[in-house]
């Protein structure tokens, strides 16, 4: 099983690069996801009337499956300091584990390095709220509250305590978009937030965002592996069903 | 400029060169091209080209004579010029004057003009009526007045260009060759510069004239052009000295161009009568005035000057006949202190026949010349005019509106209209035509000038001028611009849209009223009552315990674990993970609670282990809490061990269940752990006897289920997990071959577990309150869900209503 | 031309290190666990000092406002007064699992964190109340459907099991929920591979750099 499992990296990495050449040269057509058709004309909105842009990376760390989360949290931080630079008020960054927070900060520090703006980096703009999960919510209430914030980006590991958060920027009137690996998460995200991404939708946030040729490719390489688990799963199914299997 | 006094024929001063009179008075000979030039005027321009070249401007003086001319003839070459009859006889000799006069070498040619124009015309025509002046003059025996001073001052000015325009036998130096006697008998002169330098040129019957008066150098008629009558006619006063100057007329007569002279090779009698002969060499005949027009009478000193003027005019002087040079020597000022600055003397009768030349020019050039207002019953006003201008009039009836006052006659301006071709009497040239002001109308040809030829200036510098532009009352005193309404002229529409945008601009400076906040906002109000009922509920079924509700049946996943707990030996190590938050204290330890009891009764040993920080004194606190439950006082190190908190995630989790000694080798209290007889033969996380894991999060329980289910060996793996969680990890107790061989979800698995195992803990008691407040919750839930979909559709219509009715 | 070698150096690290404990994971060779064991151990370490520097990051953030009087001032205070409290406690008073750690972590921590998650209940229910008035869909009535009856099938009435609810109950968790829950976290699953090995290969660099 060990070999199977190296193999399908093995295999999942060759496709990537491979379509990743190729998205280079050729463009591919996304299916529309409103949550970022909405985020970029909320962060215009939000640069265009001096209010703050709020992301929060969740509490998931850089280890384990909740660290893919963090990393697409960080992605999408890069891509909205990026944009944001120009605001009179800069995007704050929360987070719920310490790696986090100084990833974070990082992010920033780079970003306002690669325009040349690097006297206005501030540290604090990249805070650990909290050590465990509602304290890390409760943290962040009084950013939402307190700090103008137009738009609230919930992208990383949550748990079902992000429900405060979301609360909190449905009561000031902005718009929050929200993802996360974790059902909990996604279940309360869908009652809660205007726009949920559901499933692996985070994941493809730095495709929508023109992070890169090779979040395009690693779209197509998930939905290329996504029909292979699935024909899999049937064949298999239906080897058991028979009982060849 | 320099303020000196100059004489009235000057045109220029002798002293600084300055201008006296206008350029429209002395046209300068100078001409534009040809191809500028309108036909009429480029006709008459048929001198040869060897002689273009010598053709300068003439000096004001002359051109002023020249347009005198221009009326009388029709500046055409082949048309003859003015008939003697229109020259008046009794001119005073204005030879004398002109040659008198001297020229500045150096004067700047005049201003190419029409006047300039004319003047390059008028050059083959010039000599003509030139001789006339001086025949009458010599006839009427007046010397020229001022002469003397005119002869004087002759020889200090020269001709702009002058030079070049005098024919061959008009220079210096034809002059030079006349008779000695009567070169000298010419009062000595100074032979002027231009004269000097061109002497050798002239001939030699001009030269003499040129010593004693330097003559005016004109530019050599054409050939072509006849002379005139008058030239023909037989002057008596000149044949007195036809003896004297006919010798110097042969002499001449060899350098004379053949248009000089005629069939015979004489020189023509108004020639051979000695023009060129300066009267006051001669002694002046007596002049006789012909009482002919009103002129401005001359002084009387001067008329002696004028019968030998008048002897040597191409024209014969009846007896008693004033001399036609009379009035250029009666032209003088009539103030006594400018009279020295000016020579010019008007003669006093001309006869208007004799002048009709002079209309004629006045009438075909009204329009372009200024008037020039010439009173005829006196020359005061004439004389004021020039004195200023430094103008050369022939101020008689019939000269043109810048000579005389009058207007040209009528009679003999359809006469020269009939005689001109191209010419109308007022027609402008094109060119000049271009020139003209924008909106000032065509004046009609036959009237051209007319209402500018009678109108005097009155005021300013050109007072008393007849044809000058009037300065007043158009430029000086203007008009009272007419009164405009101020209001703007807008339309109802237009008004109306200022108005709206008026409106606009007031309502964005007007702060707008911002809605009132309500003190107690609708979302508190609908989360404070949920919360209220919520509370009261539980509490309700906390302190009552009422209603009862039963306890769920135990499924096969709670007896799996009551089974495999219940095999257990005594002081069996078992690893117990306490993997949940603090915040999920409340459903956690009551499910947590119940298993760890149960096995605290089985008196097996405990390691505690997690993988959030919290995790070890939540570990404590459980442990607290069962031994209480359990009725015992747990020891840790004898009792249970407690390792702390693995930092890492899954993979920790991987390495942990391999080799958990590398992991942890003291417990949280410091003491060492593997010695102990309970650990002792744990090496692995297989080795344990069972391994209990207790997680709120579904993905942290998949973690532990998916690291450790691998390594277990054998080892029962039993979940304790929140009711969020166990729809994920369900399948893996359902497997085959399970990975999961027991579970116990959230506060109903605790439940049936108590019950299984008949306990009463937390579980029980937390679960009529349980049920209570899950009843509320699903009823707030219904309820609220409903009655915002009523309230959204009750504001989505009254929207679309209020939509409509804007 | 500068040339900025930080950052091939630091992806280098990036790419080495992931490399040995994915192909550590996969294969069993003793260097390779070992050298894989390494560099959990120094990620271990390395978190453990980041969650050091993270709270030092807290403490500054609510000292800041604290120091200018922004809006929460006294909160931060309490924050403040509680972190310290804390550390003098486990420092001077017997450890983390000491008698005054365990009161506090009894008295003070798990009940403002069960207040908390008891908040977010009301939050989730007044959440379903609006979520059906924010968009009105078959996919938002179906959640709130499946809501509803989870919930009230979970009601233990004594007889209140009418027409098989529960089965029914049994069946939409352990078929239906279970299988969507599967079947996003495969998709999850492939993402987080593909964002894993953009970090491996160096195409994505959350570093600066």
């Amino acid at each position: 099983m060990n070999w199977l499992g190296l193999v399908f990296i093995f295999l999942f990495a060759v496709l990537l690069l491979g379509l990743g050449a190729a998205s280079r040269r050729a463009k591919r057509e996304l299916r529309e996801i409103p949550a970022f058709t909405r985020l970029a004309g909320g962060i215009g909105a939000a640069v265009e009337s001096g209010r703050r842009l709020h992301l929060s990376l969740g509490h998931g760390g850089m280890l384990g499956q909740p660290g893919a989360s963090t990393l697409m949290g960080l992605t999408i931080l890069q891509r909205i300091a990026r944009t944001a630079s120009i605001s009179d008020v800069p995007p704050i960054a929360t987070s719920g584990e310490s790696v986090q927070a100084i990833l974070s900060q990082d992010v920033f520090q780079a970003v306002y390095q690669a325009i040349g703006a690097e006297t206005q980096f501030d540290p604090h703009s990249g805070q650990l709220t909290g050590l465990s999960p509602f304290s890390y919510a409760a943290g962040a209430l009084p950013v939402v509250y307190d700090q103008q914030v137009s738009v609230n980006v919930l992208t990383g590991s949550f748990g079902s305590e992000a429900a405060l958060i979301a609360d909190a920027a449905e009561r000031t009137g902005s718009m929050t978009l929200a993802g996360s690996e974790n059902l909990t998460a996604q279940a309360v995200f869908y009652a809660c937030t205007e726009e949920p991404l559901i499933g692996e939708e985070l994941y493809a946030a730095g495709a929508y965002l023109q992070a890169g040729a090779m979040h395009s490719a690693s779209l197509m390489t998930q939905d290329i592996f996504r029909w292979l688990l699935i024909v899999a799963i049937l064949a298999g199914a239906a080897a058991r069903l028979v009982g060849v299997w | 400029m320099c303020g000196k006094a100059n004489p009235e024929e000057l045109d220029v001063c002798q002293y600084c060169q300055a201008r006296l009179k206008p350029i429209w008075e002395s046209a300068p000979l100078e001409s534009a091209s040809d191809n500028d030039l309108p036909e009429w005027l480029r006709s008459l321009r048929s001198e040869p080209e060897a002689e273009k070249g010598k053709e300068e401007a003439l000096p004001d003086w002359l051109s002023g004579l020249r347009d005198i001319s221009d009326v009388e003839a029709p500046l055409e070459a082949d048309q003859p010029p003015g008939t003697a009859d229109e020259f008046p006889q009794d001119q005073p000799d204005v030879s004398s004057q002109w040659f008198g006069s001297t020229f500045a070498p150096d004067e700047e040619p005049a201003e190419a003009g029409l006047g300039g124009q004319l003047e390059g015309d008028l050059s083959e025509e010039s000599i003509s009526w030139l001789s006339r002046i001086q025949e009458t003059d010599a006839r009427s025996g007046e010397p020229a007045p001022g002469s003397d001073e005119a002869g004087e001052e002759a020889s200090q000015l020269s001709p702009p260009s002058f030079e070049n325009e005098i024919p061959e036998w008009l220079k210096p130096d034809a002059l030079a060759e006349q008779p000695p006697e009567q070169t000298d008998s010419a009062p000595q002169a100074q032979t002027p510069e231009w004269g000097a330098s061109e002497e050798q040129a002239l001939p030699e019957w001009l030269k003499d004239e040129m010593l004693q008066e330097p003559a005016e150098q004109h530019a050599s008629p054409s050939q072509e052009t006849p002379s005139p009558e008058w030239f023909d006619e037989d002057i008596s006063p000149v044949q007195q000295l036809a003896d004297e100057t006919e010798a110097k007329q042969q002499a001449a007569q060899r350098e004379l161009p053949d248009w000089m002279t005629d069939e015979e090779g004489h020189l023509p009698e108004w020639l051979q009568s000695g023009i060129f002969v300066s009267p006051l060499e001669q002694p002046p005949p007596p002049v006789s005035s012909s009482g002919g027009e009103s002129l401005p009478t001359p002084a009387e000193p001067e008329e002696s000057e004028l019968p030998a003027a008048d002897a040597k005019l191409p024209f014969k002087m009846e007896e008693g006949e004033p001399s036609p040079l009379e009035w250029l020597a009666s032209l003088e000022t009539e103030s006594e202190g400018s009279k020295s600055a000016k020579d010019l003397q008007i003669p006093p009768e001309i006869p208007e026949d004799e002048l009709s030349w002079l209309s004629e020019l006045e009438t075909a050039y009204s329009d372009l010349l200024p008037e020039v207002d010439i009173a005829s019953e006196g020359a005061g006003g004439l004389s004021e005019g020039f004195e200023s201008e430094g103008l050369s009039p022939p101020p008689v009836e019939g000269l043109p509106s810048w000579l005389s006052e009058t207007e040209p006659e009528g009679e003999e301006a359809p006469a020269l209209a009939d005689e001109e071709e191209s010419l109308q009497p007022a027609e402008l040239p094109s060119w000049l035509q271009a020139m003209r002001p924008l909106g000032v109308p065509d004046e009609p040809s036959g009237d051209a000038g007319a209402a500018e030829t009678e109108q005097v200036e009155g005021a300013g510098p050109l007072a008393g001028l007849r044809g000058v532009l009037p300065a007043e009352p158009d430029v000086s005193q203007g008009t009272k611009p007419s009164a405009f309404p101020i209001r703007l002229q807008v339309t109802a529409a237009q008004e109306e849209q200022a108005n709206l945008l008026r409106r606009l601009i007031e309502a964005e400076a007007q702060p707008r009223p911002l809605p009132q906040a309500p003190v107690l906002p609708a979302q508190f109000v609908l989360r404070l009552v949920m919360a209220v009922l919520l509370i009261l509920s539980v509490l309700i079924g906390v302190v009552s315990g009422l209603p009862e509700f039963a306890r769920p049946a135990p499924g096969s996943e709670i007896l799996a674990v009551r089974q495999m707990i219940e095999h257990l030996a005594p002081q069996s190590p078992v690893l117990f993970a306490v993997d949940y938050e603090p915040s999920y204290s409340g459903e956690m330890d009551a499910v947590s609670g119940a298993v760890l009891g149960h096995l605290l009764r089985r008196n097996v040993y405990p390691v505690m282990i997690s993988t959030v920080p919290t995790g070890p004194i939540q570990a404590e606190r459980l442990l607290n809490m069962a031994g209480k439950a359990a009725g015992q006082s747990l020891a840790p190190t004898e009792q249970y061990a407690n390792l702390g908190y693995l930092a890492g995630g899954a993979a920790a989790l991987a390495a942990f269940a391999e080799t958990p000694r590398a992991y942890f080798a003291l417990d949280i209290q410091g003491g060492q752990l593997w010695n102990r007889p309970q650990l002792q033969n744990v090496g692995s996380v297989g080795e344990f006897a069972m391994v209990v894991v207790a997680v709120e999060n579904p993905d942290r329980a998949r973690f532990w289920v998916e690291q450790l289910s691998p390594r277990l060996k054998g080892t029962p793996l039993v979940m304790i997990v929140s009711a969020q969680a166990e729809p994920l990890i369900r399948p893996y107790y359902d497997a085959a071959p399970a990975q999961v061989q027991g579970l116990v979800s959230g506060l109903p698995g605790a439940t049936a577990y108590e019950a299984a195992t008949v306990q009463n803990g937390a579980a029980s008691l937390y679960w009529t309150p349980f049920n209570i407040g899950l009843l509320v919750a699903v009823l707030l839930m219904f309820l609220g869900g409903v009655m915002n979909l009523i309230a959204g559709r009750i504001v989505r219509q009254k929207q679309r209503q209020e939509t409509k009715s804007k | 031309m500068k040339t900025n070698l930080r950052v091939p150096f630091l992806a280098a690290i990036s790419m080495l290190s992931g490399l040995v404990v994915l192909v550590g994971y996969f294969v069993t060779l003793p260097g390779l666990s070992d050298l894989r064991g390494l560099f959990l151990d120094w990620a271990v370490i390395l978190t453990a000092v980041a969650a050091i520097v993270g709270v030092a990051n807290l403490a500054k953030v609510h000292w800041r406002k604290v120091r200018t009087g922004q809006p929460g001032a006294v909160f931060s205070l309490t924050t403040l007064t509680s972190l310290v409290l804390t550390i003098l406690v486990v420092i001077f008073l017997g450890g983390a699992t000491s008698a005054w750690s365990l009161w506090l972590f009894n008295y003070a921590l798990v009940p403002v964190e069960a207040s908390l998650l008891a908040v977010l209940s009301v939050t989730l229910i007044y959440a379903f109340a609006r979520m059906i008035n924010r968009r009105l869909t078959i996919f938002n009535l179906i959640f709130a459907g499946t809501a509803l009856f989870i919930l009230i099938t979970a009601f233990a009435w004594s007889g209140f099991d009418v027409f098989g609810l529960r089965d029914i109950r049994s069946w939409v968790m352990q078929v239906w929920a279970a299988a969507g829950a599967r079947g996003i976290l495969l998709g999850v699953a492939l993402g987080a591979i593909a964002t894993g090995l953009r970090v491996l290969i160096g195409s994505d660099r959350p570093y600066s750099g």
